[in-house]
């Protein structure tokens, strides 16, 4: 077995300590290296900001198709599966990130396959497929360039579309260093010469090649893809089996619709008018054909996706993974992807972890957000995000939970005083007797100064002046 | 001559009544008549942000009837000095009231956050207040994003001969987020700092705001760390009805 | 709509040659690659004679045909393919896969040149996708904007991560 990858034995490095939300926020707040690599966001934002106010009307379109397939998303996903299928595609359909890894494994074994690359997919990583494949004995390597820094360095990507974004560049040499065995200079051009020359070894070698979908048209039965390196078009042209991985809501009516949403894509993602390759793939290699896989497999994965439909979370399906929603972020802009100990982070993040895991994980991030709608503002699909975050405090966590229950009987007795004119008077006076020093203001005071109440109240000013 | 019911907000209400008396004075130098509910407490908002939507229904309901009770015609508009709390009745009351959806399109449809009425219901930026001096100007998210304001204010500034002078993200979150300051302090403060920061890189005498909790988290960072060189936050009402002439 | 596309693949580090006819054109592409020593070249570019033509000077062409084109793929210095489709705004240009037109001469050599009619010019990505939806998807249709590029270096731009690091695109018409 190659000795380029390390061996994961599951779980990702956690480079932002502490043990909840709140806690790798200020740890990474506090780390003076992260920040400085946040700082190269703001370049993007800006980019990303300037191009994607160019066509605001592609917004309502875009909206409008992905709110089309939403209303019938299995009536498309049978067609979908129908046009592949004619097109000698293998269609799969994965319930649970478990029978998705199932299924690719036991698929890579039957083959005899011994490395598999993969381009850069947030759906692979959702299920945790590379260190499924290497516990089955085989290597795994990721190809984006961004993605590849940070398996070698064992953690998980940060950001969705610069997975490395956590990183300055003396920090990547290090880690691509370390693995080359002798010393690279710190120089852009160099480290990506040495990374193209090992991964093109592994390119040639590979026996699979894995990647997520960007979007799939139902009519024409056309998977669509998109990166900026190559490195998708590698993994779908070399290798003798190609495995997409879809989540269910990628499907869209019609490969036209591609002609509104990829331009809204890449512009919201990168700023740019659209990526520099994008593949449209029909189907394995055809009779004749020099080039392409002998075998092409779509997984179908919905780990709980189907189960929003029809919920007020329901447009979260909507999401193109263009990414725009973290770089507005302030929250993001200041602790990056770790903090959120989630495959999905920013925004988004927050809403499909805890959507995801059934509430189980990511219970706390909705707490951690400004409700600024920075990100709903942002979004190229309209996604009321912040409404969504905000509601999320409410159905997440169990409702049955002691702090939950202890914070339902405050706020409801709080509820009861100020519904009314005379408990909210004497509540108020209270809070003013005290100087304002009522328990629980350490967290905001160590920081900022809190106003005292005032002598008087504003109701008791007006109702002296107009008696 | 209109008439508007002042929507105090319990903030203003109770920590900063001086901002809420500057909003009248600012609405009747402005040609509208204030009357003012004693029934009205808090829209809410602060349970709901907690994740406590029974609790906000509760207030919501009891602000709805607060103000809901005017015969047509009564008044004009239900005016408050904040684009927070004007939000939670225009973009979250017909969410959250569904037995009384009517009702709460009704009470959205007629509340305004002040700088909204001034400029955008009556057409007025200039209220006959002179300021002589510099201002910068931050927006505050609910404002900006939930009602779409922005120009308001900083017309309301020039209108009164102001310099208005931008800073750089004018329009990115000061931090506050209201539980979240307390949940998270560091991102918080951080976020302060950067709009603080921001700010003091306009040399501008004042950080003008429409939202009371914004100024009260940024002047509270302000005054814990000591030297004010950075522009003083102060509410757009307080702004305007500091270069009115005096009265009477 | 010409120069929309020159302006856009030029702003996105493509070179630009034409339009021009076929027989400048071929002039073109072997001036570009008569100092390499092996050029894949796919059997649709829409210059005729082009082949021959390279051959002529010296250059080694390898062509899909070849027994020998995957094993020698990997030498080859200049790739050089044809399009029959390409968008203004914004601005990209479509490789079908076919017989004779593998997936891999536009991505494993560092050089590629792709040669593209103006008459296969469209003014948007839509009108494009209106296009080819309606007729038969070939089974992979790659689109082209410039060079392979990576961001993930701190942000900053770097050319020629896996695909070619250099996309030079001559016009016929
Ligand atoms: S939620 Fe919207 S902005 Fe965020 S990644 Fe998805 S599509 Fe992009």
């Amino acid at each position: 077995m190659s000795d380029t990858v390390p061996r994961h034995t599951g779980g990702h490095a956690i480079t932002t300590p502490g043990d909840d939300f709140h806690e790798r926020t200020a740890s990474a707040v506090a780390d003076p290296i992260l920040q400085r690599a946040l700082h190269n966001l703001d370049r993007r934002l800006r980019t990303a900001n300037e191009s994607a106010a160019a066509h605001p009307e592609w917004k309502d379109r875009a909206a409008a198709i992905r709110r089309e397939t939403l209303l019938d998303l299995d009536g498309w996903l049978d067609r979908l599966e129908h046009s592949l299928v004619a097109r000698g595609v293998h269609v799969h359909r994965a319930s649970t990130p478990a029978d998705a890894r199932r299924t690719i494994v036991e698929l890579a074994q039957a083959r005899g396959a011994r490395t598999v690359v993969k381009s850069k997919s947030m759906a692979t990583e959702e299920i945790d497929l590379g260190n499924a494949l290497e516990d089955a004995g085989l290597t795994s390597v990721e190809t984006d360039l961004g993605e590849y820094i940070v398996q070698l360095a064992g953690e998980r990507p940060s950001h969705m579309i610069t997975p490395a974004i956590h990183k300055t560049l003396p920090q990547i040499r290090d880690v691509l260093a370390r693995e080359a065995g002798t010393d690279l200079a710190v120089d852009r051009e160099a480290l990506t010469a040495w990374a193209r020359d090992r991964l093109r070894g592994e390119f040639l070698r590979a026996d699979i090649g894995i990647t997520g979908v960007n979007f799939a048209a139902a009519d024409t039965g056309t998977l669509v893809l998109v990166t900026n390196e190559g490195n998708g078009r590698f993994c779908t042209t070399l290798p003798r089996v190609h495995v997409a991985v879809m989540p269910v809501e990628k499907v869209i009516p019609r490969l036209a619709d591609v002609g509104i949403l990829l331009p809204l894509l890449t512009t919201h993602a990168t700023g740019q008018a659209l990526s520099n390759y994008v593949t449209m793939i029909s189907g394995p290699r055809r009779a004749g054909e020099t080039d392409g896989p002998d075998e092409l497999h779509v997984v179908f994965l919905d780990n709980r996706r189907r189960t929003l439909l029809g919920t007020r979370y329901e447009e979260m399906l909507a999401c193109i993974r263009c990414g725009a929603c973290l770089n507005v972020c302030p929250v993001y802009r200041n602790v990056s992807g770790h903090a959120y100990d989630s495959v999905y982070s920013g925004p988004m993040g927050k809403v499909l972890t805890p959507l995801l895991s059934g509430g189980t994980e990511g219970a706390d991030l909705p707490y951690g957000s400004t409700l600024c709608h920075a990100c709903s503002d942002a979004c190229p699909v309209k996604i009321p995000l912040g409404d969504m975050i905000l509601a999320l405090r409410a159905d997440v966590p169990d409702p049955q939970s002691g702090a939950r229950r202890r914070r339902r009987i405050f706020w409801a007795v709080w509820a009861r005083a100020w519904s009314t004119p005379r408990g909210y008077k004497l509540t108020t006076a209270l809070a003013r007797m005290s100087h304002g020093r009522v328990p629980g203001l350490r967290a905001w005071t160590s920081t900022r100064e809190l106003p005292r109440p005032a002598r008087e109240s504003f109701r008791d000013r007006w109702a002296k002046e107009h008696v | 001559m209109p008439k508007v019911a002042l929507f105090v907000t319990c903030v203003a209400d109770q920590v900063f009544p001086d901002t809420a008396a500057a909003t009248v004075r600012v609405l009747e130098a402005a040609g509208v008549e204030v009357v003012f509910l004693t029934a009205q407490t808090c829209c809410g908002q602060p349970a709901l942000t907690a994740g406590e939507p029974a609790a906000a229904i509760r207030l919501a309901n009891h602000h709805l009837d607060v103000f809901g009770a005017f015969e047509a015609g009564a008044i004009d508009a239900i005016v408050a000095p904040s684009g927070s709390c004007t939000a939670m009745v225009c973009h979250h009351y017909p969410a959250l009231l569904t037995e009384r959806r009517p009702e709460a399109e009704a009470l959205a449809a007629r509340t305004f956050e002040l700088t909204q009425y001034l400029v955008d219901v009556l057409g007025i930026v200039d209220i006959g207040a002179r300021l002589d001096t510099t201002v910068t100007v931050h927006d505050a998210c609910h404002g900006l994003r939930n009602l779409g304001l922005g120009k308001e204010t900083r017309r309301l500034v020039e209108g009164a001969g102001a310099t208005l002078v931008e800073m750089t993200e004018p329009d990115t979150c000061c931090g506050f987020g209201g539980v979240f300051s307390f949940g998270f302090p560091e991102v918080s403060t951080r976020l302060a700092d950067s709009k603080l920061g921001h700010a003091a890189g306009t040399s501008a005498r004042y950080l003008v705001s429409g939202d009371l909790a914004c100024l009260m988290h940024l002047d509270g960072r302000r005054r814990k760390v000591g030297p004010q060189t950075v522009p003083q936050p102060i509410h757009i009402a307080d702004l305007l009805a500091s270069g009115l002439p005096a009265r009477r | 709509m010409i120069d929309a596309l020159v302006a856009g693949l030029r702003a996105n580090s493509c070179s630009v040659w034409g339009p021009m006819s076929d027989e400048v054109a071929r002039g073109k592409v072997v001036e570009r690659v008569s100092a390499h020593l092996l050029v894949a070249c796919n059997d649709d570019v829409p210059i005729p004679g082009i082949v021959d033509a390279l051959r002529e000077r010296g250059v080694d062409v390898l062509t899909p045909g070849d027994p020998a084109w995957t094993e020698r793929l990997a030498d080859a210095e200049v790739g050089i393919t044809g399009s029959r489709l390409a968008v203004a705004e914004p601005s990209t240009i479509a490789l079908a896969a076919a017989p004779g037109a593998p997936r891999a001469t536009s991505l494993v050599p560092p050089v590629h040149i792709c040669v593209v009619s103006v008459d296969a010019l469209v003014p948007t990505l839509a009108d494009a996708m209106m296009g080819i939806a309606a007729g038969e998807m070939p089974s992979a249709l790659t689109w082209i904007g410039g060079p392979s590029r990576t961001g993930d270096l701190e942000m900053i731009t770097t050319l020629g991560v896996h695909g070619p690091r250099a996309v030079e695109i001559v016009l016929l018409g």
